[in-house]
């Protein structure tokens, strides 16, 4: 399988504290990519790092092979990127700031960015600072994805949202990921937005990926069972787990 | 540009295909723009007088335009040197603080040389310490506002400008843009607070002891004593102030 984005023994620490424990990370192309963990687990650092905003202690970055170092510009040409906090130039009118998106990349398309402008009525003569965080977060997912990038990254777009903010991002994501065989990279807490929208997961504890799978093979991998007891439940519920069942986590 | 980066503003920016160099130098130019539109500004409404109406023997536009320029490259230093403190600092406070100590640090170590050379009984007809005072004066580019200065200075701080521009551009290249006040080569912001907040403690306690309470006369071991211990005070103070604000 081709390899979109390659990362090999990355190491993060801020301070006294490691973010990143040499961490390997393999994404395929054309794959929606989740990347999950707990809060402080280094999703952020680690989209910032594949982004080149921020450089790793130690280990490599590959895209299509090709490692991206500390060079500039180039590649970033091909990438779309929507951060957790969209508080970027907040004085600029929505249509401005995407003038700006039109600027900086050259397969910059109006149309897309018109219709799907139109799609989420995002109203282009405000100011960025006027509009709700949805609708800032749209503007943002809106000039990531008008120019058709190969690579996406997400992070946590949907933290925070409606329901009905949330289900026009994923729908925009998945539409862009279809028709264009982009390669997402979608970090979030929100377990529902993974299983709708990724099809390959990777779970980040301690400094590295600790479980990567495609999302149908940790589906089948799970089982939920449901026991009943006559009277007062005993001491130790697991015993009421039939022998054999392969368990590697129990909730009651 | 610090407070851009501690907000994480700065981040979007940077994943845009545009280099780090670039953003850089459209920031710069834009202040320059700003600067000389200004100074240009100034110089109309002053010349215009000048040329028309009656003025004192010896005011004249070429003299006007000179003062305007020496003007313009002093702001422009005092901008440029500003401009690469943002660009180390990691927040807004550390950029003030960096800004500051760019500015003024030559002039204060000199200062401080005088006071530790005074407190160690070196030159006691102070009269090399008086020029080192003097001379010193002149590391500090809002000094030369006061004072009248030919082209050298125009030159010289020309080429301070452009040391710090050069020197700009290459720290937002290899700086590591990471939240919470990180400096590409001075630790933390806490840390560098922390050590300019002793060393004026050091200097300031140093010289008040002495001129004070010991009457000018100086050992150098009581000094060193005073010296070390304000710097550590100051030091552990900082640092157990921004623990707390931390917290």
């Amino acid at each position: 399988m081709a390899m979109a984005i390659e990362a090999r023994g990355l190491q993060k620490r801020f301070g006294q504290c490691w973010v990143l424990r040499g961490l390997d990370l393999k994404v395929p192309r054309g794959s929606i990519y989740g990347l999950v963990g707990r809060n402080g687990a280094g999703k952020t650092t680690l989209l910032r790092i594949l982004l080149g905003i921020i450089w790793p202690d130690d280990g490599e970055v590959f895209v299509d092979g090709v490692s991206i170092g500390k060079s500039d510009a180039e590649w970033k040409g091909s990438i779309g990127y929507v951060p957790d906090v969209p508080d970027v130039y907040y004085n600029l009118r929505v249509s401005d700031f995407f003038a700006l998106g039109k600027r900086f990349y050259s397969k910059w398309d109006e149309e897309t960015m018109t219709r799907l402008t139109g799609l989420l009525g995002l109203p282009l003569k405000r100011r960025l600072r006027e509009l709700a965080r949805g609708q800032r977060t749209l503007a943002a997912l809106v000039f990531a994805v008008s120019h058709h990038p190969s690579y996406l990254f997400l992070d946590e777009p949907t933290a925070g949202l409606d329901p009905l903010v949330r289900r026009e991002v994923l729908k925009l994501v998945l539409e862009e990921a279809a028709e264009r065989g982009t390669t997402v990279i979608y970090s979030t807490h929100i377990l529902a937005d993974l299983e709708r929208a990724c099809d390959r997961i990777g779970l980040l504890a301690g400094g590295r990926i600790a479980v990567e799978k495609a999302l149908d093979d940790i589906k089948a991998g799970a089982r939920r069972i449901q026991v009943v007891w006559e009277g007062e439940p005993p001491e130790d519920p697991r015993t009421a787990i039939p022998a054999g069942e392969p368990l590697s986590c129990l909730w009651f | 540009m610090a407070g851009e980066r501690y907000g994480r503003k700065l981040e979007h920016l940077l994943a845009l295909p545009v280099t780090r160099g670039e953003i850089v130098l459209t920031k710069f130019a834009a202040g320059v723009l700003t600067l000389t539109l200004g100074t240009a500004l100034g110089l109309v409404i002053t010349g215009i007088p000048v040329l028309f109406l009656p003025t004192p023997p010896g005011l004249t536009l070429p003299v006007v335009a000179q003062t305007y320029l020496q003007w313009w490259s002093v702001f422009l230093t005092v901008y440029a040197l500003a401009f690469l403190a943002g660009t180390m600092a990691g927040n807004f406070r550390s950029a003030v603080l960096c800004c500051a100590a760019l500015e003024f640090a030559p002039f204060c170590l000199a200062l401080a040389a005088v006071a530790v050379l005074m407190t160690f009984g070196v030159d006691p007809g102070r009269r090399y310490l008086w020029q080192i005072f003097h001379y010193g004066q002149f590391l500090t580019p809002v000094v030369l506002v006061q004072r009248s200065f030919g082209w050298e200075s125009t030159a010289l701080m020309l080429l301070t400008s452009l040391a710090a521009l050069a020197a700009a551009v290459w720290v937002f290249h290899v700086a590591p843009f990471e939240k919470n006040g990180e400096f590409f080569a001075f630790g933390n912001s806490h840390a560098l607070q922390g050590t300019a907040f002793g060393a004026v403690a050091a200097v300031v306690v140093n010289w008040t002891v002495y001129r004070r309470v010991l009457g000018g006369k100086p050992n150098w071991l009581v000094g060193l004593a005073v010296l070390i211990v304000a710097f550590a005070a100051a030091f552990q103070a900082t640092r157990f102030v921004a623990r707390k604000g931390a917290n």
